[in-house]
C-alpha cells in the first residue's frame, strides 16, 4: 500500500501545484490586446480561449511544433503567417491539433476547448467560423444572440435592443449584441418586447417565432444549449 | 487464490492509465492520395439542401443547404470542391481542414489540404445541388 500512496502523494502534489500555479499566472486578455493590421502577403491565426473550465491548464500552444503562445483563460493572441499549412497543437497528457490552411489576407479563429482528462484536464484547439469567433466577451459584459431557424418565413425581420437597432434578420440568420449588466429590452419593430435583465459574462439566445404567416414576431429566450445548436448552423445576419 | 493489495493496486492504477490513454485513440482514417489541382475557371455549384456526411471514426461533417461550391481539384475518389460559405473540417481526436469530394453526385470522403490524404464517408451520400 505505500508504494500506492509513495505514487498517489506527487501526483496530488503536482495537480495543487499546477492549480496554484494557474491562479497566479497572468497572460494576454480580450482588452489588453490591440490587433495591428494584416501585412502584404500574409494570413492571421486568431487562437483564444474563453472558457474558464480548467483554469489552472495552461498549456503552451505550438504552431507546426514551435511555441507560440499559452492557453490561457479569456485570453487570445495571434500569429501572422505567410500562406500555406499549419498545424496548431496543444499538449497536456495528450496531444490536440487542428490542421489548416492560410491564404493571403485570410483570417483565421482557433478556439481553446477544455475538456475532462484523466490526471489533468485536455486543452483542444478547434477551427471556428469568424462568426462564432466574434462572441467572447471583451469585459463584464453579457451577449445577446437572436436568431432564426428554418421558420418558411422569406421576409427580413428588423430587431433592436434598447431602442438601437442590432440587424436586420433572415431565415436561418442570427445576431449578437452585446449588453451592460442590467435590465435591457429587445424587440422586432411594433412587437412585444422581450425583457432581459443581463448579468456579466452570460450570454443569452433569443429565437424569433412567426405568428399569423410572419406577419407577426415573437422573441422568447430558450437555452444556451438550444441556442447554440441553432447558431451553429445559421449564418450571421448583416448588420 | 490471495491477491496482494499493492499489485491490485497497481493493476487498478495501470488500468486507468491506459483508459486515460483512450482519449487519444479516435483517428481519422486517412490514405495518401495525388491532388491534381484545376487549371482555369472552375466548376461551381450550390448545394440544395442540408447534408451530413459520416465518416467511419470521429463525428459527422454538416454541409449547409445555400453553400456555394467550386472546384478546386481532382484525386482519384473524385473532384474536390470547396466553399468558402462554410467552415469544413472533420475531426476526432484531432480535427482537419476538409475539402469536399465529389463522385457521380455522391459524397464520397474529403480531401484534406494539409496532410495530403483522402478519408471515405461511409457510407457516401447523395448531393442534391444547382449549378452556379
Amino acid at each position: 500500500m505505500n508504494t500506492v500512496k509513495q505514487f498517489i502523494q506527487p501526483v496530488v502534489a503536482s495537480m495543487l501545484f499546477l492549480i496554484l500555479a494557474g491562479c497566479a499566472s497572468s497572460g494576454p486578455t480580450f482588452s489588453q490586446m490591440q490587433a495591428s493590421p494584416l501585412a502584404a502577403n500574409t494570413g492571421r491565426i486568431y487562437v483564444y480561449r474563453t472558457n474558464v473550465l480548467g483554469a489552472a491548464i495552461q498549456p503552451s500552444v505550438k504552431l507546426d511544433g514551435v511555441t507560440v503562445g499559452d492557453a490561457v483563460p479569456q485570453g487570445y493572441f495571434f500569429v501572422d503567417r505567410p500562406p500555406g499549412s499549419y498545424k496548431i497543437s496543444t499538449e497536456t497528457e495528450v496531444d490536440r491539433t487542428v490542421s489548416l490552411t492560410l491564404e493571403p489576407g485570410q483570417v483565421r479563429y482557433v478556439r481553446l476547448d477544455p475538456s475532462i482528462g484523466f490526471f489533468v484536464g485536455h486543452i483542444s484547439p478547434v477551427l471556428v467560423e469568424q462568426a462564432q469567433a466574434q462572441l467572447p466577451l471583451s469585459g463584464a459584459g453579457a451577449l445577446v444572440t437572436i436568431y432564426r431557424t428554418d421558420d418558411h418565413t422569406h421576409d427580413l425581420v428588423t430587431v433592436s435592443c434598447d431602442g438601437e437597432r442590432v440587424a436586420q434578420i433572415g431565415e436561418r440568420q442570427y445576431a449578437s449584441k452585446e449588453l451592460t449588466p442590467g435590465a435591457h429590452s429587445c424587440q422586432v419593430e411594433g412587437e412585444k418586447a422581450l425583457a432581459i435583465v443581463a448579468v456579466g459574462g452570460e450570454e443569452y439566445y433569443a429565437r424569433l417565432h412567426p405568428r399569423d404567416s410572419g406577419k407577426k414576431w415573437e422573441l422568447k429566450l430558450v437555452t444556451a444549449v438550444e441556442g447554440e445548436n441553432a447558431v451553429a448552423t445559421a449564418e450571421m445576419a448583416s448588420q | 487464490m490471495q491477491v496482494d493489495r499493492r499489485q491490485l493496486g497497481c493493476a487498478i492504477l495501470c488500468a486507468s492509465v491506459l483508459a486515460g490513454c483512450a482519449f487519444d485513440i479516435i483517428s481519422i482514417k486517412q490514405m495518401p492520395v495525388d491532388f491534381q489541382p484545376t487549371a482555369g475557371s472552375s466548376q461551381g455549384w450550390t448545394l440544395d439542401q442540408d447534408t451530413k456526411v459520416i465518416l467511419r471514426q470521429g463525428f459527422a461533417t454538416s454541409l449547409k443547404k445555400g453553400t456555394n461550391w467550386r472546384q478546386v481539384g481532382r484525386i482519384e475518389q473524385g473532384d474536390v470542391f470547396r466553399t468558402t460559405d462554410q467552415l469544413v473540417a472533420v475531426e476526432a481526436s484531432n480535427q482537419h481542414e476538409a475539402y469536399l469530394v465529389v463522385n457521380k453526385n455522391m459524397a464520397v470522403g474529403f480531401y484534406l489540404p494539409v496532410e495530403h490524404t483522402f478519408t471515405p464517408a461511409d457510407p457516401p451520400i447523395a448531393v442534391k445541388t444547382s449549378p452556379r
